[in-house]
């Protein structure tokens, strides 16, 4: 009875579909999808018979074509999976083709179909085969001018969308080639519907350009007609700033610049160390490292094509005034002519230059490389976003680019905790200066006191609104009066997050930068960021990474554990707020935990265990006897919890609330377990992956890390489990099911192993009060700067606030109840781990300081040597 | 038939199902059945942990109920996500 998510749907298909007796089931399939598209006989059959005669032409490429020739219905299938639902046949067809199916049946297949590795249809969905001899090259080409939607191992899936093609103009490509590229790699001619399209979306964007020079905006076009609409459009034309002096006899009073060309490297990259010892000349540096096969055309590549693009010969521009930029922007992206922002950062004279370079030993890996050659792609700074994995090194692109502008920076965060990373990450891989390089946060307030530098904030810091300190209020004074050259925006997800919308209007800043791993939320305000910011520049394919060795390979799992009858029962009878605790605190599950826990760390793993409800992670950790952290447990502990983590070979597991989602620096851990978490929410899923994905030191064969989400079956977390996968799925991950973890009942030590234990449990869970049943972690939720009402279970003593007492909780029960009678038990409660660390550490401290046990003649020896330096000190 | 009422050792017969069902889809089978008034009520017996005896003509019915409990949690991905 138990069921499977997802997949289940797609076997649920195959067995109601009656005419399905025997034989290949997928090749049925496609052929009876045929006719009912349209008629037409040759469908995917013709697949079949055009291999062979190809497979005479080229032998070489036989063994490829014959993993193409006998996968072709796998595309349109594979789309099946999604499509299917519940219903009937045509029901089910025309779904299929009003959704994410693609339907080619109806298409003639090119000669040499098996060489192509897309299946393109007229909605813009494409399919490539990544198995196909020039899939890499495909890849390479899609995701610059696709949104990839599903990467998973051997079939994978893109769409063409407006943005996307957006991003793909303004990294310089240009239609026709984004055609013609297209249309050579299709196993099918493309259509027109999809053709006109394409044009029709591109044929505004990435003409208009809005730079800022010497602190002038210039709306910029190569189309004169478009000036002429800009110009005319009388909203723009109140904007336009006439400077008699200096505007010559040009077209529409507009200056004539020739676009300049990239010519200069990024540093850090193989091209930059070449160029140093004069090996290249700075010409060639566009076209170096890119070598294309010459089969397909050397156009896929994007160097190329940015080449083609800067061979526009003039540009034409007006002034329009600074202060009416708002209004500007808005406008050109109501009239269809959505202006990109450049920063031409190396004619900037007015602002200062910050001295500030890599360092030489800093080498920054390809795909890194990749992603600042598309913001910088024509020497000019674009603004835009950037998507890493976590621990792909997405701090070291931000510090590149910053390297690149050498502008005054401005780089927002999410925490504290990341602010002092970023600095520490400055000094490590840059040259600057500690005192050009400050944070802004709760505790430091610093002005760099050179010309230009660079200033480290949170999100939180920027955005407050209301009463602010003296030095903090003269702080940002300091921030809104100066120009930043750059802004660099940390876990940029969370900016269109009303309150921090305002960081990135408040400030004049040239070109801004976007970095983040999971490019998701759950409300539809992703699409903002592409006006806030800009648009998507460069997207990294998480499996690619893993293959190179730049992130861990992660074995993800799902476990199920099923409810123990008395607490499914409690599950059905109780309101859904009462659920979550239910749910997470079943039994078989912290067996489960127990189970994994042991396992790895018996195998040297560091573990983490996340949960976001409080109260069951104080309950796991206790009666596991491992240490906890969540936000109410203060930072010296956390600390010295985080450093015992590290560094103890006796303390391998810690839980985290969801304050180790990302504002703790987490060293790397190599096995995480999920037991609880924040329903639905891919980005969560995604982070907490993230934690393990810096685990690269072992070098083992296959995995290295291990992700488990542990989840009670038949209840939600079912559906929020499948749910919250959606994003890893989509970049190639697979979820392994496991519904029974052998050895678990031989275990020692077992917890709850009785059922009188687990009924007690049960007694305990029920008897919380509904505070603990929330999934939020209650001291993230700051009131007034003071922490809110603690939750039910015991805290360590050392809090601030003493005086809040556990909230009184109500309930019926006959009298033997309170006598102990229907289980419940008074006892004690298991110690926290937490305090004895703390015990034992200053136990350490006082053995090192006090020297009460110390030894006369060590005592005597110590005296001796400080003696001696005194002496030395003195002298010298 | 009307004395045997009165008889408590009289045989009472009702003919019913022996569902074999997991222990969570049992508790499902349960609540159902608590959530139901007199002769709604379709449980006859509680057997054991995994068995319980139901009325004949609730089959179908508790058939689709429990397929709708579990369906709730079940995540079909939205195709046009």
């Amino acid at each position: 009875m138990s069921r499977s998510p997802s997949p289940a749907s797609s076997l649920d298909f195959f067995e109601s579909d009656p005419s399905s007796e025997e034989e290949y089931v997928p090749v049925r399939r496609a052929r009876k999808v045929g006719p009912a598209a349209g008629g037409s006989k040759k469908v995917l059959g013709g697949a079949k018979a055009g291999g062979p005669k190809i497979k005479i032409n080229l032998s070489a490429l036989q063994r490829a074509q014959e993993v193409a020739v006998a996968h072709p219905a796998d595309g349109p299938i594979e789309e099946e999976d999604y499509g299917v639902g519940d219903e009937d046949d045509e029901g089910y067809f025309d779904g299929m083709i009003g959704k994410r199916g693609i339907d080619l049946s109806n298409q003639a297949l090119k000669s040499d179909h098996a060489l192509r590795p897309l299946w393109v249809d007229d909605k813009g969905n494409i399919i490539v085969e990544a198995f196909a001899p020039f899939a890499r090259q495909a890849q390479d080409f899609l995701v610059a001018i696709a949104e990839p939607v599903s990467r998973p191992s051997l079939i994978h899936e893109y769409r063409i969308t407006k943005p996307s093609l957006h991003s793909a103009m303004s990294i310089g490509l240009e239609t026709k080639v984004i055609i013609e590229v297209l249309s050579r790699l299709s196993k099918t001619p493309l259509s027109t519907r999809l053709t006109a399209r394409i044009e029709e979306w591109t044929a505004s964007f990435g003409k208009v350009r809005l730079v800022l020079k010497d602190n002038r905006y210039f709306l910029e076009t190569s189309v004169p007609e478009f000036l002429q609409t800009l110009m005319t459009d009388e909203v723009i034309r109140d904007c336009r700033v006439t400077r008699e002096i200096e505007s010559g006899p040009t077209v529409f009073g507009a200056e004539q610049t020739a676009r300049p060309r990239r010519d200069y490297a990024i540093p850090g990259t193989e091209e930059a160390r070449r160029a140093e010892r004069g090996e290249i000349q700075a010409d060639d540096i566009g076209q170096q490292g890119r070598d294309n096969d010459a089969l397909l055309g050397a156009v896929i590549g994007i160097g190329e094509a940015d080449e083609m693009d800067d061979e526009d010969d003039a540009v034409h521009s007006f002034e329009v005034a600074g202060e009416r930029m708002e209004d500007v922007r808005r406008r050109c992206k109501d009239i269809d002519l959505p202006a990109l922002e450049e920063y031409d950062f190396r004619n900037d004279s007015v602002n200062p230059n910050l001295d500030i370079q890599l360092k030489p030993m800093t080498v920054i890996r390809p795909y890194q490389e990749m992603s600042l050659a598309k913001m910088f792609g024509n020497g000019r700074a674009r603004s835009g976003v950037i998507v890493l994995p976590c621990g792909a090194g997405k701090t070291l692109v931000g510090i590149t680019a910053a390297c690149t502008i050498k502008k005054s920076a401005l780089v927002l965060c999410t925490s504290a905790v990341s602010v002092a990373q970023w600095k520490q990450q400055f000094l490590h891989f840059s040259n600057i200066s500690e005192r050009q390089i400050c944070a802004f946060t709760q505790g430091e307030k610093e002005m760099f006191t050179t010309p230009a530098g660079i200033v480290i904030s949170t999100y939180s810091m920027i955005a407050k609104t209301g009463k602010r300190a003296h030095d903090a209020e003269k702080m940002m004074q300091f921030l809104r009066s100066r120009e930043w050259g750059f802004l660099l925006l940390d876990e940029v997800h969370v900016a269109p997050a009303d309150m921090f919308r305002k960081c990135i209007n408040n400030f004049k800043v040239h070109a801004k930068l976007g970095l983040t791993a999971t490019l998701v939320r759950e409300d539809d305000r992703i699409g903002d960021l592409g006006y806030l910011i800009g648009p998507k520049l460069y997207e990294a394919n998480w499996m690619d990474l893993a293959k190179n060795g730049h992130i861990a390979t992660v074995q993800c799992a799902e476990v199920w554990c099923p409810m123990t009858p008395e607490f499914y029962r409690e599950y059905l009878r109780n309101p859904s707020r009462k659920r979550i605790l239910l749910h997470a605190m079943n039994p078989n599950k912290i067996q489960a935990a127990q189970f994994l826990i042991n396992f790895h760390e018996s195998r040297g793993d560091k573990v983490i265990v996340f949960s976001d409800n409080v109260f069951a992670l104080e309950a796991y950790a206790k009666k596991l006897g491992k240490s906890f952290i969540h936000g109410g447990t203060p930072e010296g502990e956390r600390l010295r919890i985080l450093s015992r983590f590290q560094h103890d070979p006796q303390l391998n597991t810690i839980f985290l609330s969801k304050v180790g989602d990302t504002s703790i620096d987490l060293p790397e851990a190599t096995c995480l377990i999920q037991i609880s978490s924040h329903f639905g929410s891919r980005r969560q899923e995604a982070q907490r992956l993230g934690r393990i994905l810096r685990a690269k030191r072992r070098n083992d064969e296959g995995f290295n890390a291990f992700f488990y989400s542990l989840v009670s079956k038949d209840t939600q977390e079912m559906y929020y489990s499948s749910k919250r996968q959606g994003f890893l799925i989509d970049q190639g991950y697979a979820f392994k099911v496991i519904t029974e973890l052998h050895g678990l009942e031989t275990m020692p030590n077992l917890v709850f192993p009785t059922k009188a234990q687990q009924i007690s449990l049960l007694e305990e869970v029920l008897n919380t009060g509904d505070a603990a049943a929330e999934t939020a972690d209650h001291y993230m939720r700051l009131n007034n700067g003071k922490h809110m009402k603690r939750p039910a279970g015991n805290q360590p003593s050392s809090l601030s606030n003493q005086s809040s007492m556990p909230a009184v909780q109500r309930f019926t029960a006959p009298l033997e109840h309170l006598s102990g009678g229907q289980n419940l038990s008074y006892r004690e409660q298991n110690k926290s781990v937490n305090k004895e660390l703390s015990r034992e550490d200053r136990q350490n401290k006082r053995d090192r300081v006090g020297g009460k046990e110390q030894h006369a003649l060590f005592k005597k020896r110590k005296q001796e040597m400080d003696a001696i330096k005194k002496q030395r000190a003195n002298g010298i | 038939m009307s004395s045997a009422y009165g008889d408590a050792y009289a045989v009472k017969m009702t003919s019913g199902v022996l569902v074999t069902c997991d222990s969570a889809a049992k508790q499902i089978l349960l609540h159902l059945d608590s959530m139901r008034d007199g002769p709604y009520k379709f449980m006859i017996r509680d057997v054991d942990e995994t068995h319980i005896m139901i009325k004949r003509e609730y089959v179908e019915e508790i058939k689709e109920l429990l397929q709708d409990e579990l369906e709730k949690n079940t995540y079909i991905q939205d195709p046009n996500m």
